[in-house]
This record gives structure tokens, sequence and C-alpha cells, in this order.
């Protein structure tokens, strides 16, 4: 708790620091996403920087520690991850402003299962590229409202489990995948 | 359901076309009938039935008596002495009048005619157009034009304006509205603060362009966040604006140059119109015809041409007839005498009289009274009378031996300067010649004879000291002081002019006095009087013409009655009455004409000027006078309002009528 709390204490203290440079030219920007926490209940955060015209880049974490119904064999669901990503956007028009395209590299350690009656559950690392785009909506000089859709894929190294509960191993190994990966309706704060 | 629909629209479709048959109907009606628009004269009704030609009645008849002798019978009367004569009867004959007489005042004419539209011309869906026409001078002139619209036309017209309307209303003139201002804002509020910052500044902005940080200027912004499509479309549409209004509005409603645009309902009868209109006229403006021509229109197509109709004539009668053109001269006082002089200084040796030519500046001096002779001798204009030379003296030693000395050199001069002018016409004489006629024998010529005839006196006065140029001089003079001036002029009153010589004699001014002034004094003056060759008495009358007064006549028969009236003013003879009455200044003109001798035209003149003041008695006196005077007046009151008011109202023609006819 208290690493969580020093960590949010941290993410203010920027956010304040780095809002008070409005008179600067507007580069960098920290979004959150509400599509990530339809995810189960997932945290992210991402910061951005524009770099000209046209391109920003970004780098992102998500977290999801939770695991719903403990212990109950037939209902228990997670989708426990921490995700870490960088990636490139583009804008034809303007950084943040407007429609994107984004491209990313992404590591995923990550356990899920349950969901949808499926018992089968998996954990594993993933390493991959996705592509999204979207479009960010200016809402004031501050922030932002962005939407977008993402998919990725690459290579994972799993082992898989017959429940979200118990611990039958039903395979393991590297295999390539390509799944979607985030719905962003998100808020942009940008400095 | 196509069952239903069938019989519908086949039914649907044989209306249409009976409407339209309908209305092609009464086109080719229209066309067969041919009727015609008619214009007459306000007040007189033409007649509607034409006038039937009857099979002529015979009023003699041819009978053989039982002797087989022709017998003609007719219609007999007796007359006064006592034979009987045929007697005829003539049916009258009607004849519509298709002219009237208008007269011309103030350099107008008004022109009124009454416009017929039958009524077969007017339908709901139909506009008919008439265009009078004015010839004059040979020149013609398309007067207002006269616009009758059907009920149904002006609907579907003010349709077709609502429908451009609307289509313009759907253009959009603010180019800002394509912008998407809210999103802008909060772009350039972010990205370009130093553009924002100005959003409610009004000072003058520098031409520096702001960029955001990535160099992307405000201009960028705008056009990206413009709706570019919706531009395209919205100048797409004002483009078409000429088009679109060629296609709604098919029949433009009409404005300019239209005496009357008049919708009509519910028209029973034909439409009569007055029209009325001012002309200006012009000189040498005799006569106006006026011609009525018109289409008739179905939305904007032409449906029948409606031929002209047969002209009306308005004859125009003007004051301007009545001037008196007869040319005037210049009235010039020349003077028969005249006068010329010279002055000249001959200097004589002290105390002497006779003529040096060699002393001085004699030569010249004398060179130029010998030349001023010659000239004069010469002169065509003038002959010379006589010369009178005056000679003056300075006032140096008394005034008896200067009076003296003075009176013997004029009297030289006189000697020398005849003796001269005696040589003068003699040499004139040799070269004019002899002229050699055939019967006479040697004869002078006639110019020589003239010179001949000259006895010009010469006389010669002495001046005596020339103290008042004397006078004068030293007034002028700027070299004497104003204490000396005032000295000078204190020996004025001195009588004895010898004593205020010697006064003088003792000042400082003297010397200079005597030096510079004394020479001007001692001067001979020469009058030459002349008087005009040929001339007898004092005054002459020239030749010339007078301009101006022909300038103000010429301006009365130009119509321009203002400038004749400055021009003729102060002529005050008939002419500038005339020019009056034409103005309308009554008084002025009845000034000039009360006093001149009553002839036909100053009666007539004046009987007009009574009737405008209203003094009908004076004024119907005067045109009877004038009359009586003149018969070519009884038919000239007809043509000014002035008096055919009078002779209507008095019956003034009736005597008359019983002769002529």
């Amino acid at each position: 708790m208290n690493m969580k709390r020093i960590k949010l204490i941290l993410l203010a203290v920027s956010v304040g620091l780095l809002s008070s440079f409005q008179a600067h030219a507007q580069k960098a920007a920290v979004s959150v996403n509400a599509g990530d926490a339809l995810c189960l209940g997932t945290a992210g955060a991402e910061v951005s920087y524009a770099v000209a015209r046209n391109w920003s880049l970004n780098a992102g974490a998500r977290f999801n520690p939770w695991t719903f119904n403990k212990g109950d064999a037939k209902r228990q669901t997670q989708l426990r991850h921490q995700t870490y990503a960088v990636g490139a956007r583009f804008w034809p028009w303007y950084v943040y402003s407007g429609l994107w395209f984004g491209a990313k590299a992404q590591y995923q350690e990550y356990n899920r299962g349950g969901f949808k009656g499926r018992l089968r559950t998996e954990e594993g690392d993933a390493f991959g590229l996705g592509v999204e785009m979207g479009y960010s909506w200016i809402v004031t000089h501050a922030f932002n409202l962005n939407f977008g859709l993402g998919a990725w894929g690459g290579y994972t190294e799993y082992v898989s489990y017959d429940c979200p509960y118990c611990g039958r191993r039903t395979g393991d190994g590297g295999k390539f995948f390509i799944l979607p990966n985030e719905l962003i309706v998100g808020l942009v704060f940008v400095f | 359901m196509m069952g239903r629909v069938c019989p519908i629209l086949s039914l649907a479709v044989l209306c249409w076309m009976a409407c339209s048959c309908g209305a092609s109907r009464k086109v080719s009606a229209l066309k067969r009938s041919a009727p015609e628009v008619n214009i007459s004269l306000p007040g007189e009704k033409e007649l509607r039935e034409p006038v039937t030609l009857e099979r002529p009645e015979q009023d003699t008849l041819v009978v053989y008596d039982f002797d087989g002798r022709k017998v003609m019978l007719m219609k007999a009367v007796m007359d006064e002495n006592g034979d009987m004569v045929a007697n005829e009867e003539l049916k009258a004959a009607v004849v519509t009048a298709r002219f009237r007489n208008v007269a011309e005042r103030h350099g107008k004419v008004d022109l009124e005619f009454q416009v017929t539209v039958p009524r077969v011309m007017l339908e709901q869906d139909w506009q008919t157009r008439f265009y009078p026409d004015m010839f004059m001078l040979g020149d013609s002139t398309r007067l207002d034009m006269l616009i009758l619209t059907g009920d149904q036309y002006r609907k579907t017209q003010l349709r077709g304006y609502q429908r451009y309307n609307n289509f313009i209303a759907g253009i959009v003139s603010d180019t800002t509205k394509f912008i998407n201002l809210s999103l802008l804002e909060r772009f350039l509020q972010r990205n370009i603060p130093q553009v924002y910052a100005y959003k409610y500044d009004q000072s003058f902005v520098s031409e520096e362009e702001f960029t955001s940080c990535f160099g992307v200027t405000e201009r960028q912004a705008i056009e990206h966040y413009t709706d570019k499509f919706a531009r395209y479309l919205n100048n797409r549409k004002k483009a078409r604006m000429g088009v679109m209004y060629r296609r709604y509005v098919k029949a433009p409603i009409v404005t300019d140059r239209v005496r009357l645009d008049t919708v009509f309902v519910n028209q029973r009868g034909d439409f009569v119109y007055n029209y009325v209109q001012t002309v200006e006229t012009r000189p040498n403006l005799r006569k106006i015809d006026i011609v009525l021509s018109g289409e008739i229109f179905r939305q904007d197509f032409l449906l029948y041409n409606v031929p002209r109709c047969k002209p009306l004539t308005f004859y125009i009668s003007s004051i301007s007839t009545f001037t008196d053109n007869t040319e005037r001269y210049l009235t010039k006082i020349i003077e028969r005498r005249a006068e010329a002089n010279a002055a000249c200084h001959i200097e004589f040796e002290k105390g002497r009289w006779d003529i040096r030519p060699d002393l001085g500046v004699n030569s010249l001096e004398i060179g130029r009274i010998k030349d001023n002779i010659r000239e004069i001798l010469l002169n065509e204009k003038f002959d010379l009378d006589s010369i009178m030379i005056r000679s003056y003296a300075s006032p140096e030693g008394s005034v008896a031996m200067n009076d003296a000395l003075s009176a013997r050199r004029a009297a030289a001069a006189r000697e020398y300067f005849s003796s001269y002018m005696s040589h003068v016409r003699d040499s004139l004489r040799r070269e004019a010649g002899l002229s050699i006629s055939v019967d006479d024998g040697l004869r002078e010529s006639d110019t020589a004879s003239a010179y001949l005839d000259q006895g010009v006196r010469f006389s010669s006065r002495a001046g005596g000291e020339n103290w008042d140029l004397l006078d004068r001089l030293v007034r002028a003079d700027t070299l004497i002081s104003e204490a000396a001036r005032e000295k000078y002029f204190s020996y004025e009153g001195l009588k004895n002019l010898d004593e205020r010589e010697n006064r003088m004699m003792k000042d400082e001014s003297y010397a200079h006095i005597r030096d510079d002034l004394y020479p001007k004094l001692r001067s001979v003056r020469f009058d030459f009087y002349l008087h005009r060759k040929g001339m007898v008495k004092d005054t002459v009358h020239t030749t010339e013409l007078d301009t101006t007064y022909m300038r103000g006549v010429q301006a009365i028969r130009d119509r321009d009655y203002g400038t004749a009236c400055a021009l003729l003013g102060s002529y005050q003879d008939f002419n500038s009455a005339v020019a009056y009455l034409a103005n309308d200044r009554n008084l002025s003109a009845m000034r000039i004409l009360e006093l001149m001798e009553r002839t036909a035209v100053v009666n007539y003149l004046l009987a007009i000027l009574y009737s405008r003041l209203g003094d009908e008695q004076k004024a119907v006196q005067c045109y009877i006078h004038s009359c009586s005077q003149d018969r070519a007046y009884v038919s000239r009151g007809n043509l000014d309002p002035e008096i055919s008011r009078l002779i209507k109202k008095y019956d003034l023609h009736k005597e008359d009528d019983d002769f002529t006819y």
C-alpha cells in the first residue's frame, strides 16, 4: 500500500509540476483510459511527448491485480496483467488534435482466465507489436477526449491451466498470437 | 393497384390536354379576329359602327314625255331673280378627327391621347404591353410603355421570384460559418497562444505571423478547421445564381420606362387609359405623330404581335412665329471732329527766333513733326482743318521780352512748316499723277484734287513763359528737397513774374532748376484739328448688323425664351414684346405693345395678353379688331388656347360660320 501511495503522490506532483508550465509550448501529455477500467478494473496511464508537428512518442503501463471470486472454482475470473509499452503516433494534422495512427512495442505479463465461462486459464509473458488508430477531440486547451482501437500481435511464452483456481497444467510453450489490445475512451491532459 | 392508377392517370392527362387546348384556342381566336388597339383624342368618341355605304339615292329622274323628248325631273327652288334653279342635297359624311392642334408654351407641349384596349386582348394568364412611338422631325422616340398584366400571370411571376429568393436564402454569405470556430479556438489557445492572446485585443497587430512551436500558422489552422466540402457547395451555388434566376424567374417584372403596370382581376369591357406626355419642343417642329404597337405574352413566350394602330397627329403652334425677322442695324454716334497734338522741343539760340536744323537735337524733333504732318496728310480717314502752333519760353529774362520772342519763334515755325507742307502736297500731287480720259482731255486725277482742295489754316500763337509746366515739373521732381519746394511754391502768389524769377534765382535749388528743368520749357506745341473725311453731319448710322438683337430673335425661334428676354430686353421693341409674351412676362410685354401702333399682329398679341390677365372684354375687342384687319387671325385664334377659350365661350366665330358654309 505504501508503495502505491507513494507512486500516486509522485504522479500527482509530476502532473502539477508539468501543468505549471502553461505558457510553454504544450508538448507533453498524460492520458488515462476509462476503457482500461472496463477490462475488469485495469489501471493504466500513459505519457507522451510531441517531437514534431505530426509525431509523438508515448510510453504507458497498465496494471491489473484483481482476482474476482477467488476460491470459487466455477466463478473465479481474473485478467491479471502488467503491461508496458512504448510507441509512436502519427497525427496527420497536428499532435494531440484529431485523427491519429499509432504503433507500439509492448510487453505483457499476464494471467487470464475464467471470463465468459471459459475455465481455461493462461499465464505467460508476451512480447509484440501493436497498431492502433483513433481520434483525439480537443475539449479545452488542457485536455482532450481520446477515442481509439488497437490490436497487437507477437509471441508469447505461456503455461495454460485447466481452470483459474486449480493448478492442472494443460499446456505450455511458445506461440504467436494476434489479439485485440485495447479500447480507448480516455482523457488526455496536455501540458 | 395498377388497375386503379391507370384510369386516374389517363383522366389527368386528358384534363391537362383539354386545358392547354382551351388556352391555345383563345390564342387562335385572337389571331383570327385580329383585334386592334386604338388611340384617340380624349373627349371624342370614335364611331363604333362604320358608316354603311348605302346605294346612292337618285334625286334626278329622266323621263320621256309623250313627244319622246327627254325631260329631267329634279328638286328646284326659285332664286332671287325668279328663275328656277336645281337644288342638290348632299348627305353629310362623318369624319373622325385624327389630329389636334396644340399650342407650345414655355418650350413644352402637352400631348394627350386615349388608349382603348379591346377586352379580347386581356386574359388572366397573359400580359399585354403597348409601346407608343412618337415621330417628330424624321426622328422616332419610344415613349414609356403601358403594361396590362393578368392576375394569374402576376401570380406566376411572383412565384418565380419567391423560388429564386428561397434559392438565394440558401446561400451562405458569411464564410466564417464553414469554420469550426470552437475547435479552432481551442486549438489556437493550446498551440498558438500568442494569437489567442489577441482575441479581445483591438490594438494594431504587426505583420509578423505567429506560429506554433512546430511552425503551424493561424492561417493553416483556419484552413484545416474549415468544412471545405460545404464551402465548395456554397460557392457552386453562388456561381449558379444567374442560371437559377433565368430558370426560376422566366418573366421578370419590368419597371424601367413603364408608364403604367396594372394588374386586372376581373376585366369587364375594354380598358381605357388617358396617356399624357409632355414634350420639349424644338425649332422647326410643326407636327408630332403618335403610333401604338403592342405585344401579348404568356410567361416569357410571345403570343401575338398587336398590329400598329392608325397614327394620331398633333400640330404644334407657337408664339415664336410672331417674330419680326427684319434685320436691325447698329446706330453709332461718331464725332465728325477730332484732334491730335504733338509737342516738340526745338532749340533756339538765345534771343533768336530762326529755326536751325543743325542746332542740338533739332533735326530729330523737326523730323518727327514733319513725319506727323505727312502722316496726317496721307490719312484716309481724316482731313486736316487747321494747325495751331504755340511756342513757349523759359522764365529767363523779362516777361515782355519773352512774349515777343515766343511770338516771333512761333511765326518762324509756322513759316517753316507751312512751306514744308505745301512741298509735301505738291509731291503728292505729282505722285497721284494725271489721268487721261477720252472725252475731256488731260485731267488731274481725283485723289490729287482732294489734297489741293484742302484749305488748311496755319496759325501761331505766343505762349510766353511756361510757368505752369515749371510748377508741374518742380512738384514732380525728386531731386529738389521739400524745403526748397516749399520755398518755390511760396512765391506762387506773386503776380509779377519777373519779381518771382528774381526771388527764385537766390535759392540754392535755382542752379538745378535752371540747368535741368528750363530746357524742357522751351518747346513748341503743335495742335492738329481734323475732321472725318466725307462726313458732313455729326452722327452716322452704320451698316453693321446688330448681332445681339439677331441672336435674341434667333433665341425666340429656337424656343429659348429666357435667353431671348435677356438679350432683347434693352431694345423695348416688338420682338422684345414677343419674347416677354413667350416667357409669360405679361406686364412687360403689355408696356411695350400698348404704346405701339395697332396693327393686326399687335392687336392679336394684345388679345392674348388681356386674355391671360383676365380682362376678357378688352381681349375680345382686340381680337375682333385683329380679325377685321387680317382674316388670317380668324384661324390662328383656334391655335392659341387663350383665344380659343374666348372663341368657345362667346361663340365668336358664329357669324363667320354662317358665311363660310
